[in-house]
């Protein structure tokens, strides 16, 4: 059906015409579209790699054996669990550029900080440092994975004389890497879907200079601000070619990095 | 022989291990800080540049002001010159008050107007002189906020003049803008609103999954497999393709603005829940279900009365997962719902985000009410909530 619609001219009410791949060429000759899907691209090529560090390093910190290890996990992981408009409408005022606590607290290490959200330029650090608040549910799967490995390679390590940082470099990653590319994976097609923060925290305008317009937000506004079914329906489909083609490329690119027990 | 050193250093590190986790909880805390915070704070105290953490706690001025302490606001310029506060009516409860020059008011007539020259013209009206100001360095001319119910008449707020040493700073909660947002916002509605689709969302959900899942896991019919395979296909395919096809159907079935399309849906299950309690399913011991057929058990029964029971833990978690799916859901209420009676908190937060985005105190205090259910759950259920994105590698 949405392969249908997509190529057609098609404004949801009156019966669809068919039009062949118009409404694919029209995409290629729009700026917005590239503009949105290079929006899209830079944000999910800072998140998603910036996500899975600062997972890991969670992750890391909270595998050690402290007292109170429970309430600290707790803490980095409740973030995860709030509504997702709640949270944007939360960082819109959090960032806010004159009365936000950011900037306050930047203001007094003697930092001026930038216009987040109002300044094209800090709109995709704003949104992608929010996304790193949000990472509590890697780090419970990079968490659970940690407690997996196996405790005598770490003595059969040590034994060797390699110190904490080779065994996190050597044992630890390859053991985890599996989950490590799951969750690449996952942030790269969620990254490729990002829509509400982007639509709270700008209105559903795309921002200054179009600078949070994003892919799946500039098909929204062409489905159902513009009424343009047609134009939607084909960016939907391209935008599953470029996921598939995105996440093929992740797992052959991956073969090299990951490794499989047993194998 | 152990590298790990001596008791001395193993405490040095511990200590130093805890300092860095609890520096990084208060950086991760902080956002929720700051939301409680603001969500306390009267209008006046939100529009405060931060200067350091103490900004975190909402505070009230405080002045004597006709022998009782009130809270002011919005502290003006500086009145360094004697003066007089001056009182006029323009109509029945159309009473104003002003701050004058005492050498621009002559004879019971002003003669020219101090900090509004465009304002009502008081010299059509008698003015009274209410008090004299006693002129210092420090005086300034504040706002004495009263009883909003005092203000609901179209009385004027009252102004005043106080010395900055008389004006006191003290942790005053402003806890009426919860109860003002939840009257202003229609927030109430929008709650019950959201609390009756999740609640019917996550019924048919994981009645329908687990329906579902039945016939996949435990029940052998040629092409079943094949079947699943298809299912699970269906997971690949992003939202934003079947949104618009789904929305043209809900379109001709006349279902814009209604709740049915959030909550019908539910009905055909989750692939990907589906794949869940089948799994599970399938770690259910056959001898026990065959115990259940040779017994005259038909496969309604068992799934009612055995496999339902036994597969509580996986049912929790699918509609622990719906119930955040539904609570947090904001595409779909944004497509469907069109008349502002029938959102969702979700819907209703962003678009007040849009429209009173300047009334931080009342806005951050609905935030706080959408985001309490769900911390409340994440405490009561925290295991479940672990356990399923360790299934299931989600993030909302």
């Amino acid at each position: 059906m949405s392969f249908h619609y997509s190529l057609t001219e098609f404004d949801g009410t009156a019966k669809p015409v068919f039009v062949g791949v118009d409404k694919y060429r029209q995409l290629l000759a729009d700026e917005l579209f590239w503009l949105s899907l290079r929006n899209t691209a830079v944000y999910t090529v800072f998140a998603v790699p910036l996500g899975v560090l600062v997972a890991l390093a969670l992750a890391l910190l909270l595998n050690m054996k402290l007292r109170g290890m429970s309430l600290y996990r707790a803490m980095f992981f409740v973030p995860s669990v709030v509504p997702v408009v709640a949270a944007s409408v939360l960082w819109v005022w959090f960032l806010n550029p004159q009365y936000g606590i950011f900037n306050g607290l930047l203001r007094l290490v003697g930092v001026a900080g930038p216009g987040w959200l109002s300044s094209p330029a800090w709109t995709k650090p704003a949104l992608v440092l929010m996304s790193l608040w949000s990472v509590g549910g890697t780090m419970v799967l990079y968490l659970a994975s940690l407690q997996d490995v196996p405790e005598q390679l770490y003595e059969a390590a040590e034994i060797d004389g390699a110190g904490p940082w080779r065994k996190t470099i050597h044992i630890t990653l390859p053991i985890i890497s599996p989950v490590i590319l799951f969750t690449v994976i996952m942030g790269l097609i969620g990254g490729f879907q990002y829509f509400t923060q982007a639509y709270v925290m700008t209105g559903g305008t795309g921002g200054a200079a179009d600078a949070a317009l994003f892919y799946c937000l500039y098909l929204f506004q062409k489905a159902f601000n513009f009424q343009d079914m047609g134009g939607a329906s084909a960016m939907a489909w391209m935008l599953f070619v470029v996921i598939l083609v995105i996440t093929l490329l992740t797992f052959r690119v991956s073969r090299q990095f990951v490794h499989y027990e047993g194998k | 022989m152990s590298a790990r050193g001596s008791a001395r250093q193993r405490f040095a590190r511990s200590t130093l291990s805890h300092a860095l986790l609890i520096a990084m909880s208060c950086l991760f805390l902080l956002p929720f800080a700051w939301l409680v915070g603001t969500s306390l704070k009267a209008d006046d105290d939100v529009m405060e540049v931060p200067t350091d953490l103490k900004v975190l706690i909402p505070k009230g001025r405080f002045a004597p002001i006709d022998g009782r302490p009130q809270r002011v606001s919005v502290g003006q310029h500086p009145i360094d010159y004697p003066a007089k506060i001056i009182r006029w009516d323009e109509g029945p409860d159309q009473g104003q008050i002003a701050l004058i020059r005492a050498s621009e008011i002559a004879d019971g007539k002003v003669k020219k107007w101090l900090d509004r020259p465009s304002g009502p013209e008081a010299d059509m009206f008698p003015v009274t002189v209410v008090k004299d100001v006693l002129a210092s360095a420090d005086s300034r001319w504040w706002r004495v906020e009263q009883h909003p119910d005092a203000l609901a008449t179209g009385q004027q707020p009252l102004w005043d003049c106080v010395p900055d040493s008389n004006v006191a700073v003290r942790f005053w909660p402003r806890w009426r803008n919860y109860v003002d947002g939840l009257a202003k916002y229609s927030f109430a509605r929008f709650y019950r609103t959201t609390t009756l689709i999740t609640i019917a969302f996550v019924f048919l959900m994981v009645l329908s999954c687990s329906f579902t899942a039945y016939g996949f896991g435990i029940l052998e019919w040629p092409g079943r497999n094949l079947v699943f395979f298809i299912m699970l296909c269906t997971m690949m395919l992003p939202g934003h393709v079947t949104l618009i096809p789904v929305f043209i159907l809900f379109k001709h079935l006349g279902w814009i603005n209604t709740f049915r399309p959030l909550v019908v849906p539910a009905l055909f299950g989750s692939a990907f829940f589906v794949f869940l309690l089948r799994q599970f399913y399938l770690t259910i011991p056959r001898s026990l279900i065959d115990a259940a057929r040779i017994d005259g058990c038909g496969e309604l029964r068992i799934w009612w009365q055995l496999i339902l029971p036994l597969s509580k833990p996986a049912l929790m978690t699918v509609g622990l997962f719906s119930f955040l799916h539904a609570w947090n859901d904001f595409l779909g209420p944004l497509v469907y719902l069109t008349s502002e009676k029938k959102y969702t908190l979700s819907l209703g937060l962003a678009m007040f985000q849009g429209e009173y985005g300047t009334e931080y105190g009342m806005l951050m205090a609905m935030t706080v009410l959408t985001v309490v259910p769900i911390l409340v759950l994440f405490f009561v259920a925290q295991k479940t909530f672990i356990q399923g994105v360790k299934l299931s590698g989600m993030k909302e």
